[in-house]
């Protein structure tokens, strides 16, 4: 492949300038990427002591929805029955900011927690930044990964001769270059797609700014308004809902389609209504709606999987992006594929920082960001799983932390090696904390499922490590992180 | 069932086909095949799950097949082992010139950019004979293209006048038709 030496050069400079801006946002944002894609099962982790059960009673449903609404629980604009499904077979009915489980005679349950799976969803999201600044912020990490991807080919002439060349073993940076290279060539289509798919969320708001600024007699709203079909006006709807009654006729209208959830719009007030959301087989498109008053009687179907094809795009993004469609399979794909994405992040700072003829705190930092963010994950899961505090200044506490420890102890072989040890360590106790608080229920498919792959991940880490010390630490042998 | 088989095939025949040519130094008839074939997958994996999941799992598959290869060259002992130990030192504190010279490339190419991007990808299809939502989602689609590309291309300028001036001209020519 013949590309230009001036222009290997200025793509090389470029990819590395904004390789160093964005890299270590951008291994957080990946790794806890990574995670979310199982963030149904991680909700299920987090509390496994709830009644389960795929199969459901509507009218059991309805009993459970609308005892939760006069149970005096905070009414806010819409309100959420949750039907049970594979990742997560239990209902739930909420608000906004809090809600219960329905047990299986249709009471109410345990109060829902969702905490640690929100945790990395924010983190994922928005950095848990103010949410409108974070998910721009994110979603220009993912334009600039569309310009990582175009400046990596640029400056890789010798992609063709070593297009399956894999080299490891030594301590250099040919292993590290040959593991960045080999992972995000023939990963390019994908990481593409999840750049463009996450740049989505935060730069929408902006391009329909945009457009209403450019067309005359446009808003924000009214543009918007057009992206949606319009909400039925309803009077004098009771706020006594008759689910079940909707939950036939919706089995009529779309007999292979998988109930997802029910939402009352406009919860408050006597114009409210309900909306089923459908996930039809075959279609990407999140969800088909069909709307009913709040006395069951079908109003009208959304059309969100039979518009024009742009605009079942826009409707698919969210499971492009995160591997929700075809169950497990599909998940375990996008997990190995964002992972990919993860270590592409850490190899290029590493390339950059071994390519130096000398070491500095830079060196010293990096460790504490590649090792640190799987201890602060798993520290922050124990207090929030086991101790329920809420866990994000924890989680960037222990960053904190990690990320200046190594400068004081000057070795980063060593470092990493130690941040391994205690990641594994964070995870054992993680699991036998989680034990003893749930009792029978950690050992239930919902506990026991995540709880084996942390103790897989808590063993390999500790071998990786043990087989690190045993080797020897030299001061000042690349690999940094 | 049949058809997933057939376009899982047709994704590991085609990485197959290139990695082949890759081995056997000057095949470019297995390459040229290979790479015919991974666009043919798209159609295989689309008859067999639909165009929408079709496209993601050819990806998908075309991917994991080429990842599976590479590791099956996996070579432990080809690593350079070299034990240079470099000093360690102070971090040193870039100069002004320096820091000034990142921080107007920073400005140019990540806030400046973006929003350059969003202009024109908006004034690119405002005008266009399509739906709303077809010419809103296309924009959607250009802007972090747009944006990558033209960071990419700011970044790799040793001088800054040169992509100013460019940012500033596009700047300006898509601010007056958007007003206008």
């Amino acid at each position: 492949m013949n590309i230009s030496p001036k222009l290997v050069k200025s793509s090389l400079s470029s990819h590395s300038w904004m390789g160093l801006l964005v890299g270590g946002l951008m291994y957080i944002i990946c790794l806890s990427g990574t995670l979310v894609v199982f963030y149904e099962e991680i909700e299920r982790w987090e509390q496994p002591d709830v009644y389960e059960s795929l199969e459901f009673d509507a009218q059991k449903l309805q009993d459970g929805f609308n005892a939760y609404i006069n149970s005096g629980a905070d009414i806010t604009d819409h309100m959420y029955l949750v039907f049970p499904s594979e990742a997560l077979p239990r209902a739930k009915v909420s608000g906004d900011f809090e809600g219960r489980y329905i047990n299986e005679d249709g009471s109410l349950g345990p109060d829902a927690t969702d905490d640690l799976s929100g945790l990395l969803t924010g983190l994922h999201i928005n950095l848990h930044l103010p949410v409108n600044i974070g998910v721009i912020v994110v979603s220009a990490i993912g334009a600039l990964l569309c310009a990582l991807i175009i400046t990596g080919f640029l400056s890789h002439p010798s992609i063709v001769k070593d297009a399956f060349k894999l080299r490891a073993g030594g301590k250099g940076r040919l292993g590290q270059v040959d593991m960045h290279n080999r992972l995000s060539v023939w990963g390019a289509p994908f990481h593409l797609m999840i750049a463009m798919t996450g740049a989505y969320y935060g730069l929408v708001l902006l391009v329909v700014a945009m457009f209403a600024f450019a067309m005359e007699g446009e808003t924000v709203e009214s543009i918007t308004a057009k992206a949606y079909p319009p909400e039925p006006v309803l009077v004098n709807q009771s706020a006594n809902y008759q689910i079940a009654r909707a939950v036939d006729q919706v089995r009529e209208l779309a007999p292979d389609g998988k109930l997802l959830y029910m939402i009352v719009h406009d919860a408050g007030s006597d114009s409210r209504f309900m909306e089923f959301y459908i996930q039809k087989p075959g279609l990407l498109a999140w969800s088909e709606n069909y709307r009913f008053d709040t006395s069951g009687n079908y109003l009208d179907t959304a059309g969100y999987t039979e518009g024009p094809v742009m605009q079942q795009l826009l409707y698919s993004v969210y499971r492009i992006h995160f591997g929700n469609f075809s169950g497990l399979i599909t998940k375990l794909c996008y997990m190995i594929l964002g992972l990919s994405l993860t270590v592409v992040s850490a190899t290029g700072i590493n390339i950059w920082l071994e390519k130096r003829k000398y070491r500095d705190a830079l060196n010293l930092i990096w460790p504490g960001v590649v090792w640190g963010t799987p201890l602060a994950l798993a520290v922050a899961s124990f207090t929030q799983v086991v101790l329920q505090l809420a866990s994000a200044p924890i989680f960037w506490g222990v960053m904190v932390v990690t990320m200046t420890a190594g400068i004081f102890l000057g070795e980063e072989l060593r470092y990493k090696r130690i941040l391994q040890s205690l990641t594994a360590a964070a995870l054992l106790i993680l699991v036998m904390a989680y034990s003893l608080r749930f009792g029978a229920a950690a050992f239930s498919a919902a506990g026991l499922p995540i709880s084996f792959v942390l103790l897989v991940i808590a063993g390999v880490l500790l071998a990786v490590a043990l087989r690190g010390f045993r080797g020897g630490v030299t001061t000042g042998v690349p690999a940094s992180g | 069932m049949a058809t997933t088989i057939t376009a899982l095939l047709i994704s590991v025949v085609s990485v197959s086909l290139i990695y082949w040519s890759w081995r056997e130094q000057g095949r470019w008839l297995h390459a040229f095949a290979g790479w015919v074939l991974a666009p043919v997958s798209i159609f295989a994996w689309s008859a067999a799950s639909g165009p929408e999941f079709g496209v993601t799992y050819a990806v998908i598959a075309f991917a994991c097949a080429a990842w599976l290869l590479a590791g099956s060259e996996l070579d432990v002992s080809a690593g350079e082992d070299r034990f240079s130990v470099r000093t360690m030192q102070r971090l040193s504190c870039p100069s002004a010139r320096s820091v000034l010279k990142n921080v107007a490339v920073f400005v140019l190419s990540v806030p400046a950019t973006g929003l350059l991007s969003l202009m024109l990808s908006v004034v690119l299809v405002v005008n266009l004979p399509w739906s709303l939502l077809s010419r809103i989602g296309t924009a959607i689609i250009l802007y972090p293209i747009l944006w990558g590309v033209l960071s990419a291309w700011i970044c790799s300028q040793e001088k800054l006048a040169k992509p100013a001036t460019i940012v500033g001209g596009l700047f300006l020519i898509s601010s007056l038709i958007l007003v206008i």
